[in-house]
């Protein structure tokens, strides 16, 4: 396997008491796309501007490129322009004062590129972002949309090595992200940068990664494929944050053998002894719906019957524990019914911790 | 709503336009073309006018360019370094605003008065010191105790500016690499340039108007600017030539100020407090110690150090000597012929009492009248649709703001010493003294009123329309508390404005409603040194303490929004 071209170890980062980021391990192959995804205040951001070098590791390590550029214990702290970083804003952070031109240049003057080496870059980068036309304007003069391009151009002209992209779509309107994600996806196919980019959105993550590091209270869950975050999610957190709708995570109490939720009888418990403590994971989609109690059925009441291109995603209540259900078929239900969730024979899978997860079920 | 719209129209143009225009109206009778003419051309042009101006423009300058040096980088070193004790250097550099003038000017001659013009002497001449006339009198002093008092306000400006530049774009630009000075140059200058322009002009303007300190340290050596010399024509009753002063005053002040507010846009003057902004500050490395104790050696010697010395020297037996010992004659003795020839203490003197009521009442009488006036403003200016009216509303209520105190008192006598309409002369009653007030602060009043009524959203005031309430009962039941604890806070500002006012008050005083600032003014130039710095002191507190309470409020108007 080649080397790293990012190499995070054992970081954290503390504000006053609290730890934004909490021992992070990540190692970005070169020319990936890794997403970090995360609930809000999960530290993704944080880890991000610790990249950037915006901000200082309380300990550990950061490598770009085989250099240490940061790193706790040695005191090493590399400043932003010279880690071959290149950041786009969530607010774009265009100099209001510069035109677009003179917003791209700007990096490249300090940079000390040639005038003739500069206008030819700009030009470039413009013509790379299909905004040849907006050169003169100033950035309130632009649309959101424009301003967008301006930002990730003005990033890309240095030719940093890694990109580094802060929630940059979560400005603009619907379509608008739609266009800008294919857009992403042809400048990280034309510069070849490893990117590292942060949102809580997981449409996004899932389109453009190649890698997703799915973070939780400053902590990475899992790091893996968008794919194998949905088939094996590693723990039950990525299970009930990932996937349209997210599965169901039951806690079960082994009891005779089996493994009990409420008076519901799931499944064999295998080897695990009398009394302990698993979290099973049901699909939406292994769930079935019936009018009738029986083996594996769980009462719930419908919350919402939501139809999605031909199926229906069921979201119902059993107790204070939200369940659910995707059916392969058009229901017709009131709000308030009383229905029963057939659960398969066993679960797609079964974690020993829940890592305090309260929630999922 | 027309209604109310073409009330407060009317009130403005009394209140602003009709004193300015009966001011220029005299002084084009024959007796004020004649005084135009005596004023610009003629033998006494040269000490009437052109000395007064050349040394009216160079302060202003050098207050400009000082207080702007001053403000900015002290704003610099609080907003964006990672300077010890910035939050005190930012406490402290806002308090020079807020003390009256004439404090820092009588403070600065309590310390530095030397033998020239006879009389006492100042503290450092006692200790032995050769204080240089320089030093002393005219311009330099003039210019410093004017900048200690300015520079607060271009602190203030540059501050806000800076706080408001959105730390990304100070990132992006550190994200590329540029040196400290690269981002200053490149980024952050630019930005707040505007900011910094117009507080240079309005430092100039400020620096032009003012009229304590050219009083107390100039008039002594005949150092003359526009304003003494417009309140020496009308004090010996050359009222036309003090008109035509007052014209060429407000053209040159009023000129420069529309300037500067055109450019930085009309920024309030509100308080800096710390925004948390994630920007690493600017790291000042084995610079942060000595930028830390030059910005709290001159925070120290320029928020602090006037009060003191008034203070003290208020209690010194023989004014600006330690060596006469300490009395608590000037605040608590009773008459005796051997000191102040009979002069009991200040707080004995029963003149001294009276001016203190009469203070406290018009502060509490003009803070009244300006806040009404100034809520009816702004909900005129939010809500109504007479185009024209409004604008004819929002020009006169900003106007005010251009005239330097002194040359309003002049215009106010002009237009009420004699009777209008059926309105008796409302010159020596404290009537005139409120008017002058509330026209004096209603821009910032308007501005208050403006800000307030615009946090109440238009929604909610439908939502009672719905209910059927009619305009007064909206006003009183919806508007009226939303804007209320806003209002107060604006309403204390104001107050302190008046009570430490001298250059408005001055011309249209009369010994029936004495002021605190006036009568110390007067003191200090009949040689009575600790009456007057006793009585600057008891001003200094009340408009310190009475600001420190309106911050409070500010920052505690809105509880419904402090959770965001």
């Amino acid at each position: 396997m080649t080397e790293p071209a990012i190499e995070v170890r054992k970081l954290w980062k503390r504000f006053g008491q609290v730890d934004a980021v909490a021992g992070v391990d990540l190692d970005v192959p070169p020319g990936a796309f890794l997403v970090l995804l995360g609930p809000s205040g999960c530290g993704k951001t944080t880890v991000l501007r610790l990249l950037a070098g915006l901000e200082e590791p309380t300990t550990g390590e950061i490598r770009i490129g085989g250099r240490t550029v940061a790193s706790g214990a040695q005191g090493t702290m590399v400043p932003p322009a010279g880690r071959g970083a290149g950041l786009v804003f969530q607010s774009y952070a265009l100099w209001p004062h510069m035109t677009v031109w003179g917003n791209i240049e700007w990096p490249l003057k300090v940079a000390r590129w040639s005038p003739a080496d500069r206008s030819a870059r700009v030009r470039e980068v413009l013509s790379l972002l299909s905004i040849e036309d907006l050169e003169g304007r100033y950035p309130s003069e632009i649309s959101g949309g424009q301003q967008q391009r301006v930002a990730i151009a003005r990033t890309l002209a240095p030719r940093p090595r890694v990109l580094l992209f802060d929630e940059p779509l979560s400005n603009l309107d619907a379509k608008l992200r739609v266009e800008m994600r294919a857009e992403l996806l042809r400048i990280h196919r034309a510069t070849g940068a490893t990117s590292v980019y942060v949102t809580h959105d997981q449409i996004e993550a899932l389109a453009l990664a190649t890698h997703v590091a799915v973070m939780r209270e400053g902590r990475i869950e899992q790091v893996a494929p968008p794919a194998d975050i949905l088939a094996t999610p590693a723990t039950p957190f990525v299970a009930t944050f990932v996937g349209t709708p997210p599965g169901n995570v039951v806690p079960a109490v082994v009891h005779e053998g089996r493994f009990w939720w409420h008076d519901v009888d799931l499944a064999p418990a295998g080897g695990v002894s009398e009394g302990e403590r698993r979290w099973l994971l049901y699909r939406p989609e292994q769930i079935s719906v019936c009018a009738e109690p029986g083996p594996r059925r769980v009462q719930v009441t419908l919350a919402e019957a939501l139809p999605l291109v031909g199926r229906t995603v069921l979201t119902c209540w059993h107790g204070s524990s939200r369940i659910t259900a995707v059916v392969d078929r058009v229901v017709r239900l009131d709000p308030g019914a009383t229905l029963y969730l057939g659960l398969p024979d066993a679960p797609a899978t079964s974690y020993a911790d829940n890592g305090s997860q309260a929630g999922g079920a | 709503m027309a209604l109310l719209s073409a009330g407060v129209g009317a009130i403005l143009c009394l209140l602003v336009l009709a004193p300015l225009v009966r001011l220029v109206a005299v002084t084009l009778t024959p007796d004020g073309l004649r005084a135009w003419q005596e004023v610009a051309a003629s033998e006494l042009s040269r000490n009437l006018l052109w000395r007064p101006i050349v040394n009216t423009l160079a302060i202003g300058l050098a207050v400009g360019a000082g207080a702007t040096l001053l403000g900015s980088a002290l704003a610099w070193l609080v907003v964006l370094t990672d300077v010890p004790g910035r939050r005190l250097i930012g406490v402290l550099a806002s308090v020079p605003f807020i003390l009256p003038s004439f404090a820092v000017a009588l403070a600065w001659e309590a310390a530095f008065r030397n033998g020239r013009v006879g009389g006492h002497v100042g503290l450092l001449q006692n200790l032995g010191l050769a204080v240089p006339d320089w030093i002393a009198w005219g311009i330099v002093p003039v210019v410093a105790t004017l900048i200690v008092h300015y520079y607060s306000l271009t602190f203030a400006l540059v501050a806000a500016a800076l706080a408001a530049v959105n730390a990304d774009l100070l990132e992006a630009g550190a994200m590329t690499g540029a040196s400290q000075a690269r981002l200053m140059g490149g980024i952050t200058l630019p930005l707040v340039l505007p900011a910094v322009v117009a507080a240079a002009l309005l430092g100039f303007a400020e620096g032009v108007s003012n009229f304590a300190a050219p009083a107390i340290l100039g008039l002594p050596v005949r150092f003359h600017t526009l304003s003494t010399r417009l309140f020496g024509a009308i004090s010996i009753g050359q009222v036309e030539r003090g008109y035509v002063l007052s014209v060429i005053l407000i053209a040159v002040a009023g000129a420069l100020l529309l300037v500067g507010t055109r450019l930085g846009g009309r920024r309030s003057f509100a308080v800096i407090t710390g925004k948390g902004s994630r920007y690493a500050r600017v790291r000042l490395g084995r610079w942060r110690w000595p930028a830390c104790g030059a910005a709290l050696a001159i925070c120290g010697l320029t928020a602090v150090a006037p009060g003191v010395t008034l203070l003290a020297s208020s209690f010194l037996h023989q004014p600006g000597a330690f060596a006469g010992g300490w009395t608590t004659h000037y605040w608590l003795g009773p008459s005796s012929p051997e000191i102040a020839q009979g002069q009991p203490g200040i707080l004995r003197n029963p003149q001294v009492l009276h001016a203190a009521g009469t203070t406290l009442g018009l502060g509490a009488a003009v803070a009244v009248a300006a806040t009404v006036l100034g809520v009816a403003v702004g909900y005129c200016l939010a809500r109504s649709r007479v185009r024209w009216l409004t604008g004819l509303i929002a020009q006169l209520s900003y106007l005010p703001i251009l005239l330097p105190g002194i040359a309003l008192g002049a215009a106010f006598i002009a237009q009420f010493a004699r009777p209008l309409g059926p309105l008796p002369p409302l010159y020596g009653t404290f009537a005139i003294l409120v008017v002058a007030g509330a026209a004096y602060t209603l821009p910032f009043a308007s501005q208050a009123g403006r800000a307030a009524v615009a946090q109440v959203s238009t929604d909610l005031e439908e939502a009672s329309l719905m209910a059927g309430a009619t305009l007064p009962r909206r006003f009183v039941a919806i508007v009226a508390p939303l804007v209320a604890r806003g209002m107060l806070a604006a309403a204390a500002l104001v107050f302190v404005k008046i009570v430490r006012d001298l250059s408005l008050m001055l011309l249209l005083m009369t010994p029936t409603t004495p002021l605190l600032s006036v009568v110390a003014f007067r003191y200090a130039s009949e040689g009575f040194v600790q009456f007057a710095n006793a009585i600057t002191t008891v001003v200094v507190a009340i408009s310190v303490g009475v600001t420190w309470l309106a911050r409070r409020l500010q920052r505690s108007t809105q509880p419904w929004m402090d959770h965001d």
